[in-house]
């Protein structure tokens, strides 16, 4: 059924009657889908969304898995695979697909398709970026040989060439589109991290420390930052 | 608006679903291919260094996957529903892992038998199956992917599961509803234009 966003055409229904009632109503307010995002209990490839669910203050159960459990519990996932967001019972994986749907439900995608796109894209970087990140992070080396290659193959080759870019975009701009979306809250998920950890690795990125700072400092995702359970990676 | 121009190597690749978009949609094209030799110097002129990317108005959008979509939605190919749209977007994700993952082998150093071989005797039972498995169950009572049209998702899923077809000529034999779906977008006007002008590449 055609609508706003995926909600029920019953809720779809109630809304309709209801809207000359509270034309001042959210859009999204009215009614949501009933959801859960089920992961590791982890920042990982689930962090992203829990922070759009923050910012949107949007109701969900953030189901985490041990990973002594996942064995078993992997056996009871559609594609096997994490994060998944439970839509009304419905399974959604990959975790962009799932960030961006529910950026849209926080009103956090532009209006504009390329606007939008460039959302996508940097998005998409990052994820790049967290990817090869992660490979290291995950690798059988050493500690000391995953430090080096974080500091002299991770670092200047992948994470360098990226934060030059967003650098000098967001030198002359409030936010990395023409107003806060999904983009900003990653990048500031991504390099508040960093800046936690390495402070001076990104001391040549003034604006893009700026923006991580000024998301963290928004009232939903400030609470949740600081509530939420702290993990390995 | 001047034409659109899409930069990439001499190959299908990441870039063909954007192709295939923009041709079932009508979307004006330029299709820029560069030779593997000239990269080096082209990447230069390539804002952020990495292709595929469009050149639309004075903006360069990089990743094939926003670029795709941002051509399916001008095409009307993306799902009006914000839900069956992030389910195009997941299909489309997963697809491009599963490619990856073919990438990966045929970029190493191996020999083309080993390639092979692990192209059909590990990528496609480990990898592809259990998606087939799923999208051939989800294709036994519906036309397409997700609604009641056709959308990118539908391209997505042909040009992968052509590919395969490509690799293994029996790869759809338990598969009845993907092999149908898969021969009913390549038999599109405008995709089998296509598949019968396009460049013949390796990749």
């Amino acid at each position: 059924m055609e609508g706003r966003g995926g909600l029920h055409p019953a809720i779809e229904e109630v809304t309709r009657i209801l809207s000359p009632f509270c034309a001042s109503l959210p859009s999204y307010a009215a009614i949501m889908p009933e959801l859960k995002l089920v992961y590791f209990n982890a920042r990982g490839r689930a962090e992203l969304a829990r922070w759009i669910l923050a910012y949107g203050n949007i109701a969900y159960t953030d189901e985490r898995i041990e990973m002594d459990d996942w064995p078993e519990k992997k056996k009871t996932i559609p594609t096997g695979k994490v994060p998944v967001l439970m839509v009304d019972g419905k399974p959604l994986p990959q975790s962009m697909a799932i960030a961006r749907y529910l950026a849209r439900l926080a009103n956090l995608v532009p209006e504009d398709p390329l606007e939008a796109a460039y959302c996508d894209a940097l998005t998409d970087t990052l994820s790049d970026v967290a990817t090869e990140g992660y490979k290291i992070m995950f690798s059988s080396k050493t500690e000391d040989e995953k430090k080096q290659e974080y500091r002299e193959q991770f670092f200047p080759n992948i994470m360098k060439p990226v934060l030059e870019r967003l650098e000098k975009r967001l030198s002359n701009r409030e936010w990395f589109a023409s107003q806060l979306t999904w983009a900003d809250l990653m990048i500031s998920m991504v390099f508040g991290e960093v800046h936690k950890r390495k402070p001076e690795m990104l001391q040549p990125y003034p604006s893009v420390v700026a923006l991580s700072l000024k998301v963290r400092g928004l009232p939903n995702v400030k609470k949740w930052v600081e509530s939420a359970p702290e993990t390995q990676f | 608006m001047a034409d659109m121009k899409l930069v990439y190597f001499n190959a299908r690749g990441i870039a063909e679903i954007i192709r295939w978009i923009c041709k079932q949609a009508d979307i004006p094209l330029k299709d820029e291919r560069f030779e593997t030799e000239e990269w080096d110097e082209k990447k230069k002129t390539i804002p952020g260094g990495k292709v595929p990317v469009l050149l639309v108005k004075e903006y360069a959008l990089p990743q094939s996957l926003a670029i795709a979509r941002f051509v399916a939605k001008k095409g009307g190919l993306v799902p009006e529903n914000d839900l069956e749209a992030a389910f195009v977007d997941a299909l489309a994700d997963t697809l491009y892992e599963a490619k990856n993952e073919f990438y990966k082998t045929a970029m190493s150093e191996k020999s083309d038998e080993d390639k092979q071989k692990i192209w059909k005797e590990e990528w496609l039972p480990k990898t592809v199956v259990p998606i087939m498995d799923k999208l051939d169950k989800r294709l036994k009572d519906r036309e397409w992917y997700v609604s009641d049209k056709m959308t990118w998702g539908d391209l997505a899923m042909a040009l992968f599961f052509g590919d395969v077809k490509e690799l293994q000529t029996d790869a759809f034999k338990n598969h009845a509803a993907i092999a149908a779906h898969t021969a009913k977008v390549q038999a599109l006007p405008k995709i089998k234009s296509w598949l019968q002008t396009r460049p013949v590449t390796k990749f």
